[in-house]
């Protein structure tokens, strides 16, 4: 799940300039469950913003509208004519509901609202952690499921470095050391002889590094309406 | 009624025998080993005795907690104070850590009103006096106007010596000393079988009233709905007969105020389940949505604070107001305890002071949207939420502390002025209430909306 | 077949070597590099030249490297992953050789969060062990990562790096084991206070068979003050005894306690079987190599001169 962070309300309010009607747009998939930028927060944010410009005196017209997934086009229907008629819309979502909205809604400034931060799983209540880098070439069954680009600070594909000590990183005593991770769970479940050879160098094409991604699935995009694309 | 009664050895014989006499059918269980898997709500638990599978409405811990017996025995209490001396006074001493539970202090409360009633001079020594409900909040301003000497210390020491007592407390800053002939420990120490009982029903525990046991439940009430806790030591003669009685009745129809779950918008994220204490939310996957056991939701009104998805309300809340609708304060406190504490502070009368105090079922309960809302209405908006440890929802309180403090932060780096505040509150710590209650009603009015 | 380095030679010819450190200036200062040099001519086999080590922004290593070897100590280029990609490294490389580099040392590199640039991105696009097979390939081989020819290869003698305090210690031996195999031929250890548990780790690479694979040279740190060991404590994979740390500060002569200390460890070390060499890391402290080297009767070094290869 993609785990984002709401930017310091301060950092906020600075980015609504001089605009007068602000459309506050929660994302009620992730950012909802990360407790970031569902509906809730919209609300929150509503107020908080409502009641400061009543003391500084600024006249701003807010408006929350609740987008089940800024990500797809058919999830705006029923809240493009509220958009429309807004100077600027404040978006919960995580960066790509945000440019999303922006591609979609040509003339209008969208502010992001979140940090997005990683694809993360939930570890309990209100506590998430990295898992995945979307390298775009998953080994994980070599090294037990757990991702050496992603729970190594180094990114190591032979490890541990000289750093690991006490099963932490040298980065710092919160972090894992992921080869540490990686040997005890190998270990457990009997693949220690998965570490006897060398992990070879990395292909990083297959990750950002090659470029923006794209995916398009040849068995969905078959008739003409399918191809296209919005 | 179908009962399932784990209690202390030695009760279990009497006390399955008075709940059957008043009609239930009872299973009674006094070793915790043998009970496992219990599910389900009030009114549909399940649970399995030694392998079998079995069902019950209601379960009842009954035990007793260890505390000097003239605290409960109301003929010995009276007797013994009818022998004691006009000028030696009878102290109370909240245990050997110099904190009782709730429970106890209330029981505490009342004899050293009974003595000072009767002339005796009552102290009271205490870290703080745990006050969680409405009627306890009553008992201790009546004790403190009749003129209980409650004193307030860190450590307590204890001499006797030829039947005399030497009690010592310091605070840190001032020491005490009281000698006296009669001392009562109001301490407590819970039976090792309950609170292993406690710890299969998954009740929640209170960290702050530990003594022996590491679970501390409050009387009349646990963390779930339909497991009810009798203190049988603090129960007179015969009121074991008809606590039963009570307990066989029909278990509780659904509150009139309970929580609802919107399936549409439910994210299905378990955040409302991880959240809150009691067991009142389940997930139905078909849905998928969080559904809410009516019998079973105690109506604090958490869980629909911390939706992230807005989808929970509570149904038909009835908050009790009193006060004017705009105005210079508005209080938003906790219905158990906070709420009045507030009210004795004005006397009943907050109109008066142009100020209202709302109360709502837990702080836990209370959304930054809420107190942006109400500072809409009125000059300054004071949070007060129950004392630490005597939360019902456990730590409904520390919730509804850390929403205000961040809010209260956010508006702080917006450059707002500081017309939010956040208090713990109760009748017996007054002190931090009515500091926060000056400095907001001293507002001036340039701020004003 | 092109010269061997003077360190490759002392080892190859038997002797047990000793090499030292020198840490480039925070700046473009190539007087303060030729200085440390200065220093250390004739007084170890051949000089460390770290690279941006503890992720601070120093002198490059191969230019320091080079600086120091025209005032006459030959130095072993440090590579880290760190900050570099596959271009760079293999670039790099190939430019130390041309400029007469003949040393070369592979490590990961430290993290830069610990360093003083936190907000750099990592690079780590391959780590030590894959760069140690690249550089085998390139001189064994003459081919690149991408698979293309390279006419004239380097052909650099090639070590890395040991931790024989870092955990789990059975993937650090393993560690050891691939490196060696990836090409390592000499292996220099993370600094030694605790012998005893440097004994038993040596024990089990001996049973594995790598003292005769490779050559290990044990590394000593010297410290001039309390602050200084105090500091070395809190490196990662740093364990110290506790008695070292209570001398140094019941001394009245830190820096003279601290010598002292080194030359005891050297000469434990020096008794450990399968131990070829000492590798001294004075921390900014050159003068006292020569001292440590001539008190500890390892000068004068040996000629070790290159052997006539034509028939």
């Amino acid at each position: 799940m993609i785990v984002a962070e709401q930017k310091p309300i301060g950092d906020i309010a600075a980015s609504l300039g001089s605009f007068k009607n602000i459309v506050i747009a929660s994302c009620d998939t992730c950012v909802t469950v990360c407790l970031a930028g569902g509906e809730k927060e919209a609300l929150e944010i509503q107020g908080l913003l409502t009641l400061c410009d009543r003391e500084s005196g600024a006249e701003r017209a807010y408006t929350v509208v609740n987008i089940k997934r800024q990500c797809d086009d058919e999830f705006f229907e029923g809240e493009n004519d509220v958009i429309a008629r807004a100077d600027a819309v404040l978006s919960l979502a995580c960066g790509a509901g945000v440019q999303f909205m922006a591609e979609k809604y040509r003339s209008l400034p969208i502010l992001p609202a979140l940090n997005t931060k990683f694809m993360g799983a939930s570890r309990g209540l209100g506590y998430w952690t990295e898992m995945c880098q979307g390298c775009g070439n998953c080994i994980l069954e070599r090294t037990g499921g757990i991702c050496p680009v992603s729970r190594c600070s180094k990114s190591i594909f032979n490890g541990p470095c000289g750093g690991s000590q006490n099963g932490k990183c040298e980065v710092s005593p919160d972090i894992d050391c992921g080869w540490q991770l990686i040997y005890d769970r190998l270990r457990a479940i009997g693949q220690l002889d998965r570490l006897s050879g060398i992990i070879e160098t990395r292909d990083w094409s297959t990750s950002r590094d090659g470029g923006p991604r794209s995916l398009a699935l040849p068995d969905a995009r078959v008739g003409k309406e399918d191809e296209r694309v919005v | 009624m179908k009962i399932l009664l784990a209690a202390q050895k030695d009760l279990k014989a009497r006390f399955s025998a008075a709940l059957i006499a008043a009609g239930a059918d009872v299973t009674a269980v006094d070793d915790p080993e043998i009970l496992s898997a219990v599910d389900g709500e009030c009114g549909a638990f399940t649970y399995r005795l030694g392998g079998q599978p079995r069902s019950a409405e209601r379960i009842v811990l009954a035990g007793g907690v260890n505390t000097d017996p003239l605290l409960s025995d109301d003929e010995k209490f009276s007797a013994r104070l009818d022998r004691q001396h006009f000028d030696r006074p009878l102290v109370i001493v909240a245990g050997a850590s110099g904190q009782a539970p709730a429970c106890l202090t209330g029981i505490a409360l009342r004899r050293a009103l009974e003595a000072v009633r009767r002339r005796r001079p009552a102290v009271l020594f205490a870290k703080d006096v745990r006050t969680s409900d409405a009627d306890a909040e009553r008992l201790y301003r009546e004790a403190r106007q009749a003129g209980v000497a409650v004193i307030r210390c860190r450590t307590i020491e204890i001499s006797r010596e030829d039947g005399r007592y030497s009690v010592r407390s310091s605070d840190g800053v001032t020491d005490t000393r009281v000698d006296t002939d009669w001392v009562i420990d109001a301490g407590a120490g819970i039976a090792p079988e309950l609170a292993a009982f406690a710890q299969k029903l998954r009740l929640r525990p209170s960290a702050g009233c530990d003594t022996a046991g590491r679970y501390w439940l409050y009387p009349a009430f646990t963390s779930r709905r339909g497991v009810s806790f009798i203190d049988t030591s603090l129960l007179p003669m015969g009121a074991i007969e008809d606590a039963a009685r009570a307990l066989a009745r029909p278990a509780a129809q659904v509150k009139a105020a309970h929580a609802h779950v919107d399936p549409v918008k439910c994210a299905f994220c378990y955040t409302c389940y991880r959240a809150f204490p009691h067991a009142a939310l389940a997930p139905d996957t078909a849905a998928p949505a969080m559904l809410v056991r009516e019998t079973a939701c105690d109506a604090c009104g958490i869980c629909a604070a911390i939706c992230p998805a807005n989808a929970i309300e509570l149904l038909e809340s009835p908050a009790a107001k009193s006060g004017v609708g705009r105005g210079a304060l508005k209080i938003i406190a906790c219905e158990h305890s906070a709420y009045h504490a507030a009210m004795a502070v004005f006397d009943g009368r907050p109109q008066d002071y142009d100020v209202c105090i709302e109360s709502v079922p837990c702080c836990g309960s209370v959304t930054g949207r809420q107190i942006t809302s109400s500072r809409g209405d009125f000059d300054a908006v004071l949070v007060a939420a129950c004392m630490e440890d005597a939360c019902h929802h456990f730590d409904g309180n520390i919730r509804g502390c850390v929403h205000a403090k961040r809010l209260i932060q956010d508006m702080a780096r917006m450059g707002l002025a500081q017309t939010v505040a956040f208090c713990n509150a109760s009748a017996s710590m007054a002190g931090p209430l009515r500091r926060e209650i000056d400095r907001l009603l001293d507002v001036p009015a340039a701020s004003a909306l | 077949m092109s010269d061997k380095s003077r360190l490759q030679r002392v080892l190859e010819q038997g002797n047990f070597s000793l090499t030292t450190e020198i840490g480039p200036p925070m700046s473009a200062d190539a007087q303060l590099v030729r200085k440390k040099a200065r220093m250390l001519v004739g007084a170890a086999d051949a000089a460390n030249i770290t690279d941006n080590q503890a992720a601070v922004v120093r002198m490059s290593s191969i230019a320091a490297g080079i600086l120091a070897s025209q005032e006459g100590i030959e130095p072993v280029i440090q590579m880290t992953c760190r900050d570099r990609n596959r271009i760079a490294l293999q670039s790099d490389l190939l430019g130390a050789w041309a400029l007469g580099a003949r040393n070369l040392l592979c490590l990961s590199g430290d993290h830069p969060s610990l360093g003083n640039h936190k907000q750099a991105k990592n690079v780590y696009d391959i780590d030590s062990i894959q760069l140690l097979q690249a550089v085998a390939r390139l001189q064994n081989e003459g081919v690149f990562l991408s698979g293309g020819k390279c006419r004239h290869p380097p052909h650099f003698f090639l070590g890395a790096t040991a931790n024989p305090f870092a955990d789990p210690s059975e993937l650090q031996l393993m560690r050891l084991q691939k490196k060696i195999a990836a090409g390592a031929q000499f292996i220099q250890t993370q600094a030694v206070y605790d012998v005893e548990a440097f004994e038993q780790w040596m024990a089990r690479v001996r049973a594995l068979g790598l003292h005769e694979k490779a050559y290990i040279q044990a590394g000593i740190v010297v410290n001039k003050s309390v602050k200084s060991i105090e500091m070395t404590r809190l490196v990662a994979g740093m364990r110290i005894p506790e008695s070292y740390i209570d001398r140094m500060r019941a001394a009245g002569d830190a820096a003279a306690e601290g010598k002292a200390i080194a030359l005891e460890l050297i000469c434990r070390l020096r008794q450990v079987e399968g131990i070829r060499g000492i590798h001294i890391m004075s921390v900014g402290w050159e003068e006292v190599v020569p001292e440590l080297a001539g008190e500890s009767g390892l000068l004068p070094r040996p000629a070790a001169e290159q052997e006539d290869e034509t028939v």
